[in-house]
């Protein structure tokens, strides 16, 4: 038992690989016309599966930061666009400006905006971060919000640039060399390599020294402090690594939707991150793909189930049933879905080896 | 005569126009046990929490080894060699005994984020060194079978035993005990007497705030009085004990 508690990691790693792969396989090669998403009865798709993907490396960044390191950040989405708009912007400036043609039409070109994104966004965060952890007390919930909604309005503006309230289209599609990352169902192995490249670093991190800190932090500042942790930078460091995370799966997001405006990167959007890493569990790395997944599935489920049901089109009823299930989530399994279920879990198996009715 | 490791010189804190520390002189020298009692609201606390930098002082420096430390963070200060514990127990929930030792080895280790990322060979020797490390602090205090339990599952007087072992952890020249004794009987007194003797034989020095007469008198090399902020005597438990003034502060107690 405490073997499987040491790999417990590792074991996770691997059975989520192998299901992504399963999956993906089945979605590629359509064994006797078979889609993965007949399966399950065409509520989960190939295209809610990269959904899924692209947003646990959003929500696995809000984890370090908020599970962890204990801050919370309701701008996530802010990040999200800034990675978004760092690949629009920079893979379409030969077709829109006529600037670096030649360069920005070779293969690589996107990829090294991804990068760009990542490293501009990472900046970003580290000042937006830098004055607000000088103070005492949790100020940085105030300040993203402020941040993710400026951001979201800035989208809107300058049309030579952003595209305006419109956005902008034409974002190329993928290549590793001539190889073309799509159809979707090649993208979705990009997508999902990348979330679980993430889940893997990020359970690295939570297992070092850097993980230790936050906890600490999270815990006791005082503490922490006093046993040698640089608080400032401690949450510093959270905060940038989880903009660094969300920018790039803006990049994905880009180059699946081909195009951008400033729509979904919402306070709403900051709001539904949120409940995803909370939904999932907090302080749990694993938290992140079932968090999103749940959300992704409950509204899809309830939004085509329910207009059967009660044979009305859009209205709201499922926003109602949304919140109540979140809110029964949020009391029976307040450490979310996985810990919680974990644990349940574990009591029954107690209950049961003791004997238990 | 060597230079004493802590200089504390015309220390001043002022809360609000309330002077909680007013003027305070005194020295710690290497190798010593040294106490600071006195009434409740004398100052002590105040005193420990201006020392380790969760406090600036209103005036008055601070000198640990020849450096100055006013203005320093926490973690700056431990970083050189100045570790301390919590009159009220600060221990980090939600983690193991071990860890909460572990991350007192914090200011001793130094890989980076990228390599713990990628778990380089460089991480993994420096966290398998710590691991090993915090096992021997946690031995030293007599946790080594705790080590897997949760850090807020032990008995306070264990709790209190852990916060030393993370504060050693540190490796620190100088450790400040805040009130080590309070809320732990007799026989765990006792123990506690016995481990602060043997982290000072192994060469650290020790200053502690304590309420317990008798166990600071029984320990104490040396003794510094404070009341109502000011430092009224210092010398010997012998000395001490006769002092008229420390006598008139601690019956006007009551």
């Amino acid at each position: 038992m405490k073997n499987v508690r040491a790999h417990a990691n590792t074991i996770g790693v691997i059975t989520l690989s192998v299901v992504i792969l399963v999956l993906g396989a089945i979605d590629l090669f359509r064994p006797g016309g078979l889609r993965f998403s007949d399966l399950t009865g065409r509520v989960v798709t190939t295209d809610t599966m990269i959904r899924i993907g692209i947003l646990t490396i959003v929500v696995v960044g809000l984890n370090l930061l908020m599970g962890y390191a204990g801050q919370i950040s309701l701008g996530q989405a802010g990040f999200y666009a800034l990675g978004a708009y760092a690949s629009a912007i920079l893979t379409t400036l030969s077709t829109r400006h006529g600037i670096l043609v030649g360069v920005a039409d070779q293969w690589w070109w996107p990829w090294l905006a991804i990068v760009i994104g990542m490293g501009f966004t990472g900046g970003f965060a580290y000042l937006v971060g830098r004055p607000i952890f000088r103070l005492k007390g949790n100020y940085l919930a105030m300040a993203t919000l402020g941040m993710g909604i400026i951001i979201y309005i800035l989208a809107g503006q300058f049309p030579e640039i952003t595209g305006g309230y419109d956005g902008l289209t034409g974002i190329p599609r993928l290549h590793i060399g001539t190889f073309k990352l799509w159809p979707m169902q090649r993208y979705y192995f990009l997508v999902w390599g990348a979330a679980i490249a993430v889940i893997v670093l990020a359970l690295n991190i939570v297992n070092s020294r850097t993980g230790r800190a936050w906890r600490a932090v999270h815990s006791s500042e005082i503490a922490a402090g006093a046993s040698g942790v640089d608080i400032e930078r401690s949450k510093l460091r959270a905060l940038v690594i989880s903009a660094v995370f969300a920018s790039l799966a803006g990049s994905l997001y880009a180059h699946f939707q081909s195009a951008v405006s400033p729509n979904p990167f919402s306070f709403r959007a900051s709001v539904q991150l949120v409940v995803m890493a909370a939904v999932g569990g907090l302080a749990s790395i694993w938290g992140a793909p079932f968090g999103v997944a749940f959300v992704f599935v409950v509204r899809d489920l309830l939004r085509s189930r329910l207009e059967d049901v009660l044979h009305v089109r859009g209205s709201g009823y499922e926003l109602i049933v949304y919140g109540v299930i979140l809110v029964l989530i949020m009391i029976f399994l307040p450490e979310g879905l996985t810990a919680g279920g974990a644990k349940l879990l574990r009591k029954r198996w107690r209950s049961a080896a003791a004997g238990d009715p | 005569m060597p230079a004493p490791l802590l200089e504390v010189i015309k220390l001043r804190k002022e809360f609000g126009g309330l002077m909680a520390v007013y003027d305070v002189d005194f020295a710690v020298e290497s190798g010593e046990i040294l106490a600071i009692i006195g009434p409740n609201g004398a100052g002590k606390t105040t005193v420990f929490n201006l020392i380790s930098g969760m406090l600036p002082p209103t005036a008055g420096d601070i000198r640990f080894d020849g450096r100055l430390l006013n203005g320093l963070a926490p973690h700056a200060i431990t970083g050189l060699g100045l570790a301390r514990t919590f009159q009220n127990v600060q221990l980090f929930g939600k983690m193991t005994t071990l860890e909460n030792v572990m991350v007192g080895c914090h200011s001793k280790t130094h890989y980076g984020l990228f390599a713990a990322a990628l778990r380089l060979p460089s991480a993994r020797a420096e966290e398998a060194r710590v691991r090993e490390q915090a096992m021997e602090r946690l031995a030293r205090v007599g946790l080594e079978e705790k080590a897997d339990e949760n850090a807020l599952s032990l008995p306070f007087g264990q709790q209190r035993l852990l916060e030393v072992a993370r504060a050693l952890a540190a490796e620190p020249r100088l450790l400040l005990l805040d009130e080590p004794g309070s809320g732990l009987n007799r026989a765990e007194k006792e123990e506690l007497e016995q481990l602060v003797r043997t982290i000072r034989d192994d060469g650290v020095t020790v200053l502690l705030v304590e309420h317990d007469m008798q166990f600071v008198m029984s320990i104490a090399d040396r003794i510094i009085v404070l009341e109502y902020g000011q430092k009224i005597a210092e010398g010997t438990p012998v000395q001490i004990q006769s002092d008229t003034r420390v006598i008139a502060a601690y019956l006007g107690e009551g």
